[in-house]
């Protein structure tokens, strides 16, 4: 593999934490924000505005890790992947990685239907 | 008496090997001697170095510590004084924190990577050594402030208002935010070296999934320092542009929010703490396997586990906020966070334990305290989970608990490893092992030492014992603990002492001599080694070579692998894929050089003349740093000036290469991965101050200047960008003149367009000084102008090359980084004029 093609491989193999982080950055920063502006009150679709960005956010973070693994799982990504080859693992890893970040993403996101956002 | 290797094992380089090889390897890697010993850039050597300043800071910070000990001791004490204490602390903090920790676990990777990646050096050795020498000027530096009673005392973490200058006015707080901005450059360098070093520098073979435990951890944690470190060094800037020109980031009556300086500081400061424990769980991965003789059970686990802490602990940082007032929901987020993070943390934790119970242990010094590493750090994690749960940190918070909770992290999670990994690696350095008897003395001291001093903070925490005092009324229920605590500290440190004099005895001679892989561990770094680190740089094919194939060590040693000799009549390396590791090109390396150790003292000389207001003066060493670092990369890029070389194994590669597979374009992108982050941390700054003062932003958009000076800004940075891309062109076709003229338009663009930034807020009446607002466009237009003054230096020093003809379309590495740096600020100038142009008339 060349070195033009490592900044794709290390992107795909650390897609499911980049999700996880996006998903932290944007839920931190609407909550962050409500607060400071009063959007707290606002609602939409009769739900509270902050629940349902954080569970719509989560939701999306979640589906988006999920493809991560179910592609890591199916054998998308670079191939073949014989014993000793290097794939192999960068294609564990990145199942492994979206499994935790799956966990991750869900454990962030469930405060939001138990905890008053700006309280 | 072992068997003569036979002349045909199907070896990369045929045995036996000509005589006059290794001479030749020895002479070219040959290092200075005497007072010349300081031009020395080889990693055998800057390593050692490191380590030792290190050790040497550690040392004095922890008798920093004996002292406020001795304070503690006794309740209304007045050995020192509240003046005294405040610098005592933070100088202990800052010390342990940005001069021991940190530097010590890249002074270790600088000693130990290239001998685990059979590389005989760094990628950049000169930078290595400018990192060194920059650091020691400068932590010596730091230190000599308590001499002269200028030392910072604001905490180590510097939380304004404390310290802005209306209650801080003297140069102290001066020291630490020039001082530590400045050492943190340091340790990006080393970052650098780091990532590109572990994934161009491998020998063949050793690809990804062969990769040492401790590299992936180095790797981790290089990333880490790449994204975390710029919020301090912004932050830094931040404070000490306030302090000289009452720029009010922190000031809340002008719209600022000291909350800025702790949530830029907190976002490195957390990931702070795994990336000083990460080096050491790497260190422990490598340790247990040869201490157990068994392989690290689970081992693709760990490296999950080592690569989800480095992404995690960017999600924890309010948790040293739960105090602040922050949003309910916000704080859940960071604890829900701060109890993930313990799970990878136990993911290595259990697979330490079923390695050394699946194996049989060895008990030698280094199993000592690796088992006491195990035993503190679990006791620190359990107390980190605690401290997570946000109405426990409610009472907790800035009490004797939290000082035992981060001693117990970062004594048990780093030290102990240290010191285990001190016993285990030293005979690398000179084939002796230190005392088995003294060691053990110093493991018990230290662990008693530890357990008595820190265990008890916990009750006097929860008995109500805030942090930073520095005495105590009588009759609290403190008195005791504290006299516990005290005498502990001082039994922990006649351990160190014993460790000390141990390294004392081994390094003058007197250790057991030993023979070349000691722990019979199965790694690279156990292959017999010299300057030019090993003879032959082997193919490696499993995780442990030396265990899979003990006959290896001979054949490197005999030079049957790749690269057995000094082909090129100079000092070089193989560089090799990122993934695959296969060889790609040799590249050359730099030997001794004056410049990095002048440049590192003219570096530090700018610095302490900033920080004492000498603001003029300081341009004199800043231009001899820059002229030092010019005399020492002048030389580096060669061109193809040898053809492609034989390095064993039919494989044939060239010594120069340019473009995206060069280690150099390697570097400075990861260099401008460093810049953007620091960039983004200004643009949350702009977002942040926002948020909280919306009142000091522009109502409508009359205050701002027109759409037209947006237009010229863009344009011109665009056409800037034009500029850059003609020059390629014109070197690719080796038409020099039309290049020059293009960098030289160029140049002047960039500069009309940083100019034509300022004046479109200047016109509007606009004053940092005024309100936040203010202060963070002009950071903006400033941080733009700071980049434009880089590439004026790169700029001149790229067109100087091509003055002496030292430069073409087959030797473009330095025009190439020249490029790369200017896109990168062309792209950046145009984020910043959309932010600072088309948000407030969004917002408004």
């Amino acid at each position: 593999m060349s070195a033009r093609s490592f900044p794709t491989a290390f992107g795909g193999t650390m897609a499911a934490f980049l999700v996880w982080a996006a998903h932290f950055t944007v839920v931190y920063g609407v909550n962050g924000l409500a607060c400071a502006r009063g959007m707290d009150r606002w609602e939409v679709l009769g739900f509270p505005f902050v629940p349902f960005a954080v569970v719509a956010a989560t939701a999306v973070a979640l589906l988006l890790t999920a493809a991560v693994l179910v592609r890591a799982l199916l054998g998308g990504g670079p191939a073949p992947h014989a014993q000793g080859d290097p794939r192999r693992f960068l294609r564990w890893f990145t199942a492994a990685a979206a499994a935790s970040s799956l966990l991750a993403i869900l454990w962030n996101g469930l405060p939001a239907l138990q905890v008053p956002p700006c309280g | 008496m072992t068997a003569p290797l036979d002349a045909d094992q199907g070896l990369p380089s045929p045995l036996p090997r000509p005589g006059d090889e290794l001479r030749t390897l020895e002479r070219v890697w040959d290092p200075p001697k005497g007072w010349r010993l300081v031009t020395a850039v080889n990693n055998n050597i800057v390593g050692i170095f490191y380590i030792g300043t290190a050790l040497l800071f550690f040392v004095i910070a922890g008798l920093l510590a004996l002292a406020m000990r001795a304070q503690l001791a006794v309740p209304e004490n007045d050995l020192l004084g509240h003046r005294a204490y405040n610098q005592f602390f933070t100088v202990h903090g800052t010390g342990m924190m940005f001069l021991f920790a940190v530097p010590m676990v890249e002074a270790i990777a600088v000693y130990l990577l290239p001998a685990m990646l059979a590389a005989r050096d760094l990628p950049f050795p000169r930078l290595s050594a400018f990192a060194f020498w920059a650091y020691a000027f400068g932590g010596v530096s730091f230190f000599c402030s308590l001499i002269f009673d200028a030392a910072p005392d604001g905490g180590w973490f510097m939380y304004p208002p404390l310290t802005s200058f209306t209650f801080s006015p003297g140069i102290n707080a001066d020291f630490w935010l020039l001082g530590i901005g400045f050492i943190e450059i340091s340790a990006i360098a080393g970052a650098i070296e780091i990532v590109v070093g572990i994934l161009r520098t491998r020998p063949p073979g050793m690809s990804l999934d062969k990769l040492p435990v401790y590299a992936w951890a180095m790797l981790v944690m290089a990333g880490m320092i790449i994204f975390a470190f710029p919020a301090v060094i912004l932050a830094t800037a931040l404070l000490e542009i306030e302090r000289a020109f009452q720029w009010p980031f922190f000031m809340a009556e002008k719209g600022g929010d000291p909350l800025l300086w702790q949530h830029l500081f907190w976002f490195f400061g957390h990931p702070e703490v795994y990336i000083i424990f990460l080096p050491a769980a790497g260190m422990v991965s490598m340790m247990v396997p040869a201490i157990a003789q068994h392989r690290l059970v689970g081992h693709d686990w760990v490296v999950l586990a080592l690569v989800g802490t480095g992404f995690f602990s960017f999600g924890l940082w309010v948790h040293h906020m739960f105090t602040t007032g922050i949003p309910q929901l916000s704080l859940s987020f960071f604890s829900a966070a701060s109890m993930a993070v313990s799970v990878p943390a136990g993911v290595q934790v259990f697979a330490w334990i079923a390695t050394l119970g699946k194996g049989r242990v060895q008990w030698t010094v280094p199993t000592y305290f690796v088992l006491g590493f195990l035993f503190i750090f679990v006791l620190g994690g359990l107390t980190g989970v605690m401290v997570a749960v946000i109405p426990f940190d409610w009472q907790a918070h800035d009490s004797y608990f939290v000082v035992a909770h981060l001693h117990y992290v970062l004594i048990g999670g780093m030290v102990f490893p240290m010191f285990a990994g001190l016993y285990y690696w030293w005979p690398t350095f000179n084939n002796m092992r230190l005392s088995e008897r003294l060691g053990r003395w110093a493991f018990w001291l230290m662990f008693g030492g530890f357990n008595v001093a820190f265990f008890p903070m916990h009750i006097s925490g929860l008995l109500g014992m805030p942090r930073r005092v520095y005495t105590y009324p009588t009759g609290l229920g403190w008195d005791w603990l504290n006299l516990i605590s005290t005498v502990g500290a001082f039994v922990l440190a006649l351990g160190v002492l014993v460790v000390l004099v141990d390294m004392a005895r081994a390094a003058l001679g007197h250790g057991e001599r030993t023979s070349d892989n000691p722990w019979n561990a199965g790694t690279l770094e156990w292959v017999p080694n010299d300057w030019y680190a090993t003879r032959s740089i082997p193919r490696v094919n499993s995780l442990y070579p030396l265990w899979d194939d003990p006959k290896l060590p001979r054949e490197v040693e005999a030079g049957g692998h790749f690269l057995p000799g000094a082909p090129t009549n100079r000092r070089e390396t193989i560089v090799t894929s990122p993934i695959d590791a296969t060889p790609q090109y040799l590249m050359p390396m730099p030997g001794p050089h004056w410049g990095p150790f002048l440049a590192g003292l003219f570096t530090a000389v700018h610095f302490l003349m900033l920080t004492v207001q000498l603001y003029w003066p300081s341009l004199v060493p800043a231009a001899l740093a820059i002229a030092c670092v010019y005399w020492w990369v002048w030389e580096l890029d060669k061109g193809e000036d040898h053809p492609p070389q034989d390095i064993g194994g039919g494989i044939r590669v060239p010594v120069y290469v340019q473009g995206p597979r060069s280690h150099s374009w390697w570097a400075v992108v990861v260099l401008l991965l460093v810049d953007g982050t620091a960039f983004a941390c200004l643009l949350f700054t702009y977002l942040f101050l926002w948020t909280v003062s919306p009142d000091v932003w522009p109502k409508d958009a009359a205050a701002l200047p027109s759409l037209w000076w947006l237009a010229a800004g863009v344009a011109l940075w665009g056409l800037g960008a034009g500029a850059m891309a003609f020059a390629g062109r014109a070197l690719a076709r080796d038409r020099h003149w039309p290049m020059r003229l293009a960098l030289l338009g160029g140049l002047a663009l960039l500069v009309a367009a940083a100019v034509t930034d300022g004046v479109a807020q200047i016109q509007t009446g606009l004053k940092g000084a005024e309100s936040a607002y203010g202060a963070v466009v002009y950071m903006l237009v400033a941080w733009q102008g700071f980049h434009v003054g880089v590439l004026l230096v790169m700029v001149s020093y790229t067109l100087a090359r091509s003055a002496f003809g030292l430069m073409g379309s087959r030797r473009r590495v330095t025009f190439d980084n020249t490029m790369l740096f200017w896109h990168y600020t062309c792209a950046q100038g145009v984020v910043a004029l959309l932010m600072v142009h088309l948000f407030p008339r969004l917002a408004a």
